[in-house]
């Protein structure tokens, strides 16, 4: 349980100020103009002359201020009984159970994070000074849902006057304030991919967005494409696979704009394919250009594994039932044996978690499940080096668990993003 | 059982061997792969018709690999035996596409489109070809377009699900299609425009116009270095006889077109499919030397393909005039008229056995361009076989097993060990 809560981190001139034993944090790392405050404190979004130019990988939108830009004063609304006298700078939590990117789990493990930002985690020492929040229970990275559906408000995602919209931006759609995030916050879930509607062959490019504050991680993770068969519409060109497949091909030969990002790796590769053929003209095209990516969507895709293992592409599945018939499992056992990179949809927030738990329960390791929705899932979503990880340097994205995550019967305590209580904690 | 039905086959003498293998001695009969599925046997049959104008009696085929090593008469000892084996089927107008997308109708005409990327090798009707003994088939982008694009023959089973397994040959022809189905479904604009059906053809003369103006377009371009469109060099192949015209043409009005085309534009090679109401025009057919795959036989005549009619005897009336025709089922939307029971119809409308067998075999895949590698029971030849209960296309007789390239697709060892 949660025996005490403060989350209060500031950016104030003391945060430069490095803490025993580390050395300062990388400036890189320190996020710009950026002050995050307990959620109940009133304050307003303000956006920072710096931030609304750009909001480009791990850059601040959505920084809160309060209406003088004045941050507000440490732990001034929230000292509750049993908290230590502590600078504002930094927190520590101390895990009965705390989860380490190599699978470790260890006990009475300590997660420092300032500026909203992970410094340390694992067997070190709470710093001196720091806030502390004692959690008898399981501290894991916030999830990350590497494809999401029902995200963006309706029909922002499916511009459907273009086919092939490779400079389309679906992030210019995201708004912050749509409510299903926080049922996504709520399940744990921080960071999102959003993609682009399925009925275009080149929809446009993936946003990676958190779920709480209307911090942008990514404005342009990959290309979205979508071989299936929503893409071949019959109203307009192409209407067909061969169609696009000679379409695509054209595009991929000599390739321009976000094409040739595509070829050279600069830009992540995310494609829709939802049938076993799908999947096989999906490979022979990649195969022909030498691309590789996300497949998404082919809940058989297993049959195909050690192809897809060889093509080096990742899979992420659409939400399995609790328990998938025998087809389904043995398909998603295929690709765990094939050691194909795997993750799952985002709908219904509330079964996220479950879709790594069927993965365990059909065979997956403990650390392939966990990592699934977590590490794995920030790798495909071309975050892995922000999010998905308690390891220094990342996104103070967490999550404080009831008990093991993978248990059914575990809940969500609290959920931080950028080290900032962002749900459940003691009120 | 097979014997009495092998007198009304051409070669009935069983010394007229196509080739005697050595036969193999007991033990070590075949040899299992580490792994995949067996694909070699030695298989024993009261009657093998080979489609090669042979019946071989008491006879076996010994497979290795995917492929037929021998074919000879003796009685030894097999892996198994059954009552009469056929060559596995050729279905020369199959109806497995996975549907619209299969086609691109961006333009209607679009002959330089091959239908390889709009199909489903996934799909559960390649297995129920199998099943029904056709183990070749040839696919074509479905008529929506009046010239569709490039179809491909394939294997229905064998092997993975992959094009490098299944695929035997692209470049077989161009697909176009006469007659209604092009132009089902479309519209003039009432009020608002929407989509591509707006501006395609809604009459059989909006069809023929279509069909014409490529042909004309690529005669212009031919000619003149400064026109040009996609897909013109197809059609210069079509016009040098390089591609046959594979033209879907069923009610005598659209065969009456089709051949009116091949004249107008001295189109070298046609094979006009579906043909049904072939009759009437038998001698424009006889004159033009166009090649015929039939529609499917019905019990009723009707053909459900534009509600063209087919009278039972076609396929014997030519045989006679001396047309090259296939038999198919593939256009039926009923199974129990697929490919294996056309020959059974034909036999009945007065067409002999061996040229029944011969146009569910060898004609299909020499019009396909497949006949070196299937379409009969030769050494060197894919081992695709259908095993029957007793002669072959009787109706007291069932298909019991079939092999695709080696393969036991439907086993017929009944309650064996496998």
């Amino acid at each position: 349980m949660l025996s005490t809560i403060l989350a209060v981190t500031l950016a104030t001139a003391a945060c430069a100020t490095p803490f025993t034993g580390e050395s300062s944090i990388d400036a890189s790392t320190a996020q710009g103009p950026l002050a995050t405050h307990d959620a109940r404190v009133a304050t307003v979004q303000l956006t920072t002359g710096d931030c609304s130019s750009d909001f480009g990988v791990s850059t601040d939108i959505g920084g809160s201020w309060t209406p003088d830009g004045r941050v507000p004063e440490s732990g001034s609304a929230l000292a509750t009984d049993g908290v230590e006298a502590a600078p504002a700078q930094l927190l520590a939590i101390v895990a009965d159970q705390l989860h380490l990117p190599d699978g470790a789990t260890v006990k009475d493990g300590v997660l420092v994070v300032r500026d909203g930002v992970i410094v340390a985690a694992g067997e070190v020492d709470v710093p001196e000074g720091a806030r502390v929040v004692r959690h008898d229970g399981h501290v894991t990275a916030g999830l990350v849902a590497p494809y999401s559906a029902g995200y963006l408000p309706s029909d922002e995602s499916n511009e459907n006057t273009r086919p092939f919209l490779p400079d389309g931006r679906v992030v210019y759609g995201f708004d912050p304030e749509l409510p299903r995030l926080a049922d996504a916050l709520e399940q744990g879930v921080t960071t999102i991919v959003l993609p682009p509607a399925v009925s275009q062959v080149v929809g446009g490019r993936t946003g990676v967005v958190k779920t709480y504050g209307g911090h942008v991680v990514s404005r342009g993770a990959h290309l979205a494409l979508s071989m299936g068969s929503q893409a071949a519409n019959v109203t307009r060109a192409p209407t067909s696979y061969g169609g696009m497949v000679r379409a695509l091909d054209g595009l991929f030969t000599e390739p321009q704009g976000a094409y040739a990002e595509v070829a050279s790796g600069n830009l992540g590769l995310m494609t829709y394919v939802s049938e076993r053929h799908e999947v096989d003209r999906a490979l022979r095209l990649f195969a022909r250009h030498g691309l590789k990516g996300a497949l998404v969507g082919p809940s058989l895709a297993g049959e195909l594994a050690e192809r897809i293992a060889e093509s080096g592409c990742s899979v992420v599945l659409p939400t399995p039932d609790l328990v998938p018939n025998e087809r389904e499992r043995d398909a998603m056992v295929a690709l765990f044996e094939a050691k194909v990179a795997f993750g799952f949809w985002l709908n219904d927030p509330s079964r996220y978690r479950s879709s790594a738990i069927t993965a365990l329960r059909a065979g997956a390791t403990r650390d392939d499940a966990l990592n699934s929705i977590t590490s794995t899932a920030a790798k495909i979503a071309r975050v892995g080096t922000s999010v998905g990880q308690l390891a220094r340097g990342f996104d103070a994205d967490f999550v404080l668990w009831s008990g093991d995550p993978l248990e059914f019967t575990t809940t969500v305590e609290a959920v931080y993003v950028r080290g900032e209580l962002a749900f459940g904690g003691d009120q | 059982m097979a014997l009495g039905f092998l007198s009304t086959f051409a070669a009935t003498s069983a010394a007229t061997l196509v080739l005697v293998g050595n036969a193999p001695t007991t033990g070590a009969l075949s040899t299992q792969q580490d792994d995949g599925p067996r694909t070699s046997w030695t298989v024993t049959a009261d009657a093998i018709y080979t489609a090669t104008g042979t019946v071989i009696e008491n006879g076996f085929v010994r497979v290795s690999d995917g492929e037929i090593t021998a074919v000879g008469r003796g009685k030894i000892k097999g892996d198994f035996h059954v009552a009469a084996i056929t060559p596995g089927l050729v279905e020369a107008s199959s109806g497995v596409t996975i549907g619209p997308e299969s086609v691109e109708q961006d333009s209607e005409s679009t002959p330089h489109i091959s239908v390889e990327e709009g199909l489903d090798l996934f799909s559960t009707r390649w297995a129920r070809e199998l099943s029904g003994g056709v183990t070749t088939t040839m696919v074509s982008p479905l008529d929506r377009n009046v010239l569709g694009g490039l179809p491909v023959v394939l294997k229905t089973g064998g092997g993975e699900p992959t094009m490098d397994d299944r695929v035997l040959r692209t470049g077989v022809g161009v697909r176009a299609c006469m007659g209604s189905e092009p132009s089902s479904g479309n519209s003039p604009v009432f009020g608002r425009a929407f989509g591509i059906f707006n501006r395609r053809p809604t009459t059989r003369m909006g069809v023929e116009w279509v069909f014409r103006r490529t042909f004309y377009d690529a005669l212009r371009a031919r000619k003149d270095a400064d026109f040009t469109f996609e897909g013109v060099e197809t059609v210069y192949q079509v016009l040098d006889g390089e591609l046959p015209l594979i033209v879907r043409a069923s009610p005598r009005l659209d065969i009456i077109t089709a051949l009116g085309l091949k004249q107008e534009f001295s189109i070298p090679n046609v094979v006009i499919d579906g043909a049904a109401e072939v009759l009437p025009e038998e001698e424009a057919i006889v004159a033009s030397g166009v090649s015929l795959i039939l529609a499917p036989l019905t019990f009723d005549g009707n053909t459900g393909a534009d509600r063209a009619y087919m009278a039972w005897n076609t396929p014997a009336r030519m045989a006679e005039r001396g047309v090259t025709f296939a038999l198919s089922g593939g256009s039926s939307r009923n199974d129990d008229l697929g490919l294996a029971l056309q020959p059974g119809h034909a036999m009945r409308g007065g067409l002999a056995a061996d040229a029944a067998l011969a146009a569910v075999t060898i004609v299909p895949a020499r019009m396909l361009g497949v006949d070196d590698r299937v379409g009969s029971i030769e050494q060197g030849k894919h081992a695709d076989l259908v095993f029957w209960s007793g002669a072959p296309f009787q109706y007291t007789s069932s298909i019991t097993g079939v092999m695709v390239s080696g393969e036991l697709a439907v086993d017929p060892r009944h309650g064996e060990e496998l």
